[in-house]
């Protein structure tokens, strides 16, 4: 009978062993009792292992640790953290969000150049253009709701001249805000009393509106 | 949205209501995790310093793991810089190399039932960090390599060992 290959039996278990080292361990199993007994031991831990189950501390322990939560520096605002979680983007994908500004310039001077002499010929209404500064109470008015509207009437008009790519990744950065201002109207909805959201459904709407801006103020200066 | 995920958020924007819900959702595991770690004795008070730390972090979470996943990793790495910690102040006082867990009371019961948990708390370190990692946790060899900074080799021969021993201990 070959070594015993004991030191073997949990990378078999765990089927990590190459084929050869497989069938040499298992070619040894048909004919030794005691590493038969030792497998089923161990497959037995690791079931029972798995099997173990979570529970609750006996004693209340969030009495403790809410006393130490004024431990935390500083509460970052929620439209801050949306930002940290702003999608990644490839090397790529940065280069073509710079394209996107830059064809929405030539564009943009194209249209305005063609705009002068053609009149009212269903081009980009300059209305689409978001204000220069919107105030908390303009935000949370429909005024909001319009500039929103146009400009994605904008760019909407524009897409079609615009690589795809460039415009999936300025749409991924909306879509990012959309979110958190979707969950905290969410949130304002099951807790009208939180004033705090009040506060961030404002920033977070500026935030809309300061990305629109930067994209339509090129177009603005390049008129 | 979830409610979970929600209470995240809230969380995040300083709600301690909501983030008592998450500590309500999660501490089991987080506390499960402790005792077979650094044992029963200690886990209450690692298990708060696991949601401390998680509160005063929560602008890192970045979303795209699952906030469960993510809390879990807090708890690991609380974990095992308390027993390294521990090892260290070992190293420093003890005149034995035998780990503290070998010199515990083994448990009187010899029957196949013996609590299973207890016989963790007997495994010697870098045993029990990788079979509590590995067969109870689900992690892999090489992530566990990466929290441990050990080589895929150490922790794959450290989980057998960690079987074996358990294995006295629990047929003995």
């Amino acid at each position: 009978m070959s070594e015993h290959p004991t030191e073997r039996l949990s990378a078999y278990i765990d089927g990590e062993l190459t084929a050869d080292e497989r069938t040499s361990v298992e070619q040894h199993l048909e004919t030794c009792a005691d590493c038969q007994g030792v497998l089923a031991d161990l497959r037995g831990i690791v079931v029972r292992a798995r099997s173990l189950e979570d529970r609750p501390p006996e004693s209340d322990l969030w009495t403790g640790i809410e006393a130490r939560l004024d431990e935390r520096p500083e509460v970052v605002p929620l439209e801050t953290h949306r930002a940290r979680r702003r999608p990644s983007f490839t090397m790529p994908q940065m280069a073509a969000a710079a394209v996107a500004l830059i064809v929405l310039s030539v564009s943009a001077t194209w249209w305005a150049r063609s705009g002068a002499e053609r009149g009212t010929d269903g081009g980009p209404p300059v209305a689409a253009v978001p204000p220069d500064t919107a105030t908390p109470t303009q935000l949370a008015s429909l005024d909001y709701d319009t500039a929103v509207a146009d400009f994605e009437e904008l760019l909407t008009m524009y897409s079609d001249r615009l690589d795809p790519q460039t415009v999936a990744t300025v749409e991924a950065n909306l879509m990012v805000i959309d979110e958190a201002i979707d969950e905290i109207v969410e949130a304002l909805e099951a807790d009208p009393e939180r004033s705090q959201l009040y506060d961030s459904l404002t920033s977070a709407r500026q935030r809309k509106l300061d990305v629109m801006r930067q994209t339509t103020s090129i177009i603005r200066t390049s008129i | 949205m979830t409610g979970s995920t929600k209470d995240v958020w809230l969380a995040a924007d300083g709600d301690a209501r909501a983030f008592e819900r998450l500590y309500h959702d999660h501490v089991p595991r987080v506390h499960g995790l402790a005792r077979r770690m650094v044992g029963p004795e200690e886990a209450d008070e690692l298990t708060q310093d696991v949601f401390v730390l998680a509160w005063k972090k929560l602008d890192t979470f970045r979303g795209d793991a699952a906030f469960s996943t993510w809390l879990h990793r807090v708890a690991v790495n609380v974990m095992l810089g308390y027993r390294k910690t521990k090892s260290r102040e070992r190293e420093r006082y003890a005149a034995t190399d035998e780990p503290v867990e070998r010199v515990q009371v083994r448990p009187a019961s010899t029957e196949i039932g013996v609590d299973m948990e207890t016989a963790i708390e007997t495994l010697p370190g870098k045993a029990r960090e990788v079979f509590v990692l590995h067969d109870i946790e689900g992690y892999k060899h090489d992530e566990i390599a990466d929290l441990l900074h050990i080589a895929v080799g150490t922790s794959k021969s450290q989980l057998h060992r960690a079987r074996m021993l358990l294995r006295e201990q629990l047929t003995a």
